[in-house]
């Protein structure tokens, strides 16, 4: 919400809480019970008034409710971009284009010295201050991995094993060394599709997040690709990964819950409770 | 006008009509109680709303049970702790906690000495807390480089002021130890933040949370598993020694539009003032 909205708002109740007080000071002294029915009303206003420094934006949807729904937006929270590389929100005046930049920062403390610890926290800092010119968003990311297709990789390739050991089983000319190996290698997909299946796979990634606004969805983008250009070779340079702008599903992953979890995942989290 | 200012501002015009109205009162003999008990309730809520309205906001919208659409697809419960998607028959609900990692970087308010063995600390608990949790979370940082020069600038006015005091100390019939002891660990600090900017390290402004989704067939269930998450990501991240509060009401409305875009960082700092 506009601050100038919020501060107009401010005024406009103090002025009427101000009203309240002036009517109050020139009724005449037998007027009690009304003079009190003022008084109540002006301190709400001049709670309301207090109120709206952070609250201005709700005021006229909480007054248009429905059945005890206020409702802020009915759009959705951002448009994707055509080119898949930006989401664009419309907020205020201005539209704004964010671009997330994937740091794929593959490093374990274990592997680590003291020295390259203290370095690597250090950079940290030195990655979010990597420009001075705008706000930027660092973040680490735990997610469930959609593991739909690799499931679909393993299952299909375990099917293929298992036709070859029956067709090899049925020829009777078949050498026993050539049948035993490729039941071993049944025996190895039916372990990784039994494992894959335990429990849900998850995977790490940083990535930050880069907003321009703009008088248009072009000159947005524009920007933001800009500034993420140059976050991206900063992340290089860094910590020395090869990062890169994240499109598609990919970026879904960073800004919508349900590509945080696939619904593949979701079933194996409601068996087990 | 900075925030502080315009917080200072507004709650002294409103607090200066509410006792416009306990003047007028006085006239009216016995209802002069009742008009000061208004004036305290006004009092107390606008100092609430001004420098604690997350106390107030979720109050108010659990007693008149008020939920809120803030996009498509998205609803704020009555109790404003989470805000949840309804996708694909499922509830997606998130929730965030407050976790600015003072100790780690670089604006730490008063550096602490040994902050070195602290940072090389970091990346093993880091690792820990991450291996430790089953869930999805996002730890995230926004952050912003302040000008340099000025940083510069004022700790070496800090450091050329305590070099007075210093020898000020040092040259007075009674030198305390403890005292001179005290004033060489300050500057010891002030040159080491010197250093740093010098070897490329900028000063920073930030603010860091922590945000973390649970998955539901009921909007209950999935509200249920989020509250969960959020205690156990508050235990394994206790490690770090932060100030770890679940954010709730307007602020956890401002995080969520975070999500999308990012404006600057005056705006963003004067939205977080408190639960930062």
């Amino acid at each position: 919400m506009n601050k100038n909205f919020s501060f107009l708002i401010f005024i406009g109740f103090l002025c009427a809480t101000f009203i309240c007080a002036v009517i109050i000071s020139i009724l005449p002294l037998g007027y009690a019970i009304p003079a009190i029915i003022l008084m109540f009303i002006g301190l709400l206003l001049d709670v309301i008034a207090a109120s709206a420094r952070f609250y201005a934006y709700y005021f006229v949807p909480f007054i248009k409710r429905k059945n005890n729904v206020v409702t802020l937006s009915n759009e959705p929270p951002f448009y994707v971009t055509a080119s898949g590389n930006a989401i664009i929100v419309r907020a205020e005046e201005n539209t704004y284009a964010s671009v997330f930049v994937k740091i794929p920062v593959y490093l374990s403390s274990t592997e680590m010295s003291d020295e390259e610890k203290l370095n690597f926290a250090r950079a940290f800092s030195k990655m979010i201050t990597v420009n001075s010119r705008y706000p930027m968003k660092l973040a680490s990311q735990l997610y469930y991995l959609n593991k739909d297709e690799y499931i679909r990789r393993i299952s299909a390739k375990l099917n293929e094993v298992e036709d070859r050991y029956d067709k090899l089983k049925a020829d009777k000319t078949t050498p026993d060394k050539l049948l035993n190996r490729t039941e071993g290698e049944l025996a190895m997909w039916h372990n990784l599709f039994d494992g894959v299946n335990k429990s849900p796979s998850q995977n790490q990634m940083a990535y930050a997040m880069i907003s321009a606004p703009g008088a248009n969805e072009e000159e947005a983008v524009a920007i933001a690709m800009q500034r993420a250009e140059e976050v991206a070779a900063g992340a290089g340079s860094i910590f020395g990964v090869t990062a890169s702008i994240a499109t598609g599903e990919e970026m879904l992953a960073f800004v919508e819950p349900e590509y945080s979890i696939p619904p593949a995942t979701i079933s194996e989290l409601l068996k087990k409770g | 006008m900075s925030m502080d200012e315009e917080t200072i501002f507004r709650v002294g015009i409103t607090l200066i009509l509410a006792l416009m109205f306990v003047s007028f009162s006085a006239a009216y003999g016995p209802l002069y109680i009742l008009a000061l008990v208004f004036f305290m309730a006004a009092f107390v809520l606008i100092i609430i709303l001004s420098f604690a309205d997350f106390v107030l906001f979720p109050l108010f919208t659990r007693i008149l049970k008020v939920t809120t659409v803030p996009a498509r697809d998205y609803t704020i419960p009555k109790e404003n702790d989470g805000i949840v998607k309804y996708v694909n028959g499922l509830y997606y609900a998130t929730g965030y906690i407050t976790a600015n990692v003072y100790n780690y970087v670089f604006q730490a308010e008063q550096m602490i000495e040994g902050e070195d063995t602290e940072m090389v600390m970091g990346p093993d608990k880091w690792e820990k807390a991450v291996m430790s949790v089953k869930f999805p979370f996002k730890f995230i940082a926004i952050g912003q480089a302040v000008d340099i020069q000025k940083y510069r600038d004022d700790l070496e006015g800090r450091r050329a002021y305590l070099e007075f005091q210093y020898s000020k100390s040092e040259s007075a019939p009674n030198v305390s130890t403890s005292v001179l002891d005290d004033l060489k660990r300050r500057m010891r600090v002030l040159q080491v933040r010197i250093d740093r900017l010098g070897a490329g390290e900028r000063p920073l402004s930030s603010m860091m949370y922590i945000e973390t989704t649970a998955v539901g067939i009921t909007l209950s269930d999935a509200m249920s598993k989020l509250t969960q998450q959020v205690d156990q990501l508050q235990t394994v991240f206790n490690v770090f020694d932060l100030s770890l509060v679940r954010v709730v009401g307007r602020e956890m409305y401002g995080l969520y539009k975070l999500n999308y875009y990012i404006p600057t960082m005056d705006e963003i700092i004067s939205s977080f003032q408190f639960q930062k």
